[in-house]
């Protein structure tokens, strides 16, 4: 099996749940599966120059007074991954489109409450010792292909928090109410 | 198991070596827009092992006593109860990607630890993993610190700086430990 291969093996296995970040971290060091394309349904690895566009849904990321998202905004990226739409170029009204549109499909469960849009160059940009503390793979999905993941390439609790507060900075000054 | 990770900008060293003492905040009444005094803080030295039974009774009782909430400080802990009250609410998958809801211990201690961290100069704010964890977290101009406490009742704080690089981190399950560590940080928030 190819390097390739193995990524897209583990990147698309659905039973790892919470534990697939910390599978791929241990198994893939150094961020190494963005190399390939992870997905068949991909388009091609994620550009640095390209958008991840991570949509909040639901008030409780978000703090009433100040408008601010809250520190655990990005827990996915340490557990599942945290999902993001990819793009060449910030749309607000596309972003706040696929909002609305993940509304209906939780059933209106969820209020959609408006988008965080950072450059990939930035997540990959935050260094833990010349390493990078995070990887964002192309796992794009049958019925949309521009979806990706962050994921923690952290192995140590410590240096994990850390780069979930750091990442936390940077969502913070790049998210846009609806 | 108890850890406990300080980075060379923490001014107050190993937890058990220094505590910090709070003077009781005036109970005059104030204005709600007003922000609450600053506390007086005096430090001091507990002689011998973090551990001994003799500095674990002190500390539950310098944990029970030092913290006398002012108005405001009953007005910031009574939104952040009621957060912690809607947070109650929530069911698995409430963000749409799948975390689980907070659990109800996790979400019980946090309303303790809130009630008896009344001496933080700003109100605290919740937060929820996607683990069933639970916390509460203080930001301002002069730094960061938070609070997470899981199903198993084990706490994590984390202290960092205005530019949010990390100050300390820690892993324990005692309460009360947990309390007296999150008083020290509240002089430098």
């Amino acid at each position: 099996m190819t390097d390739e291969d193995s990524c897209k093996k583990t990147l698309c296995d659905k039973s790892l749940g919470v534990n697939l970040v910390s599978h791929v971290a241990n198994s893939f060091p150094d961020c190494m599966c963005e190399n390939h394309s992870v997905s068949n349904d991909s388009v091609g690895p994620v550009c640095d120059n390209e958008f991840l566009i991570h949509l909040i849904m639901s008030p409780v990321d978000v703090d009433e007074i100040t408008s601010e998202l809250k520190p655990e905004v990005n827990r996915e990226a340490a557990t599942r991954g945290m999902s993001c739409f990819r793009m060449e170029a910030i749309s607000n009204s596309e972003c706040h489109r696929l909002g609305a549109q993940r509304e209906l499909l939780k059933n209106n469960k969820h209020k959609y409450q408006g988008f965080v849009a950072i450059r990939t160059r930035e997540v990959r940009g935050l260094l833990s010792a010349s390493s990078k503390a995070y990887c964002v793979y192309d796992t794009a999905l049958p019925d949309e292909k521009r979806h990706s993941d962050v994921m923690c390439a952290l192995r140590e609790k410590a240096k994990i928090k850390e780069y979930q507060i750091k990442l936390w900075g940077l969502m913070n000054n790049s998210y846009y109410s609806k | 198991m108890t850890s406990f990770n300080t980075y060379q900008k923490n001014p107050l060293g190993q937890f058990g070596v220094l505590a910090t003492m709070f003077a009781t905040i005036s109970p005059v009444s104030q204005d709600v827009n007003t922000p609450a005094p600053m506390p007086q803080i005096c430090t001091y030295s507990i002689k011998g092992s973090g551990s001994s039974a003799t500095q674990q009774h002190y500390s539950q009782n310098l944990a029970s006593s030092i913290f006398a909430p002012s108005t405001n400080d009953a007005v910031f802990l009574q939104q952040t109860l009621s957060e912690i009250n809607q947070m109650r609410e929530l069911q698995d998958d409430w963000d749409s990607y799948g975390s689980q809801k907070p659990s109800a211990l996790a979400l019980d201690i946090i309303e303790s630890l809130a009630k008896k961290l009344s001496v933080f100069p700003i109100r605290p704010n919740t937060k929820i993993g996607s683990n069933a964890e639970a916390g509460l977290y203080w930001k301002s101009e002069r730094g960061y610190v938070d609070v997470s406490v899981d199903a198993d009742k084990k706490f994590v704080i984390y202290h960092a700086d205005s530019a949010l690089d990390p100050i300390s981190y820690y892993e324990g399950h005692d309460f009360n430990e947990a309390v007296l560590l999150l008083s020290n940080k509240a002089t430098s928030i």
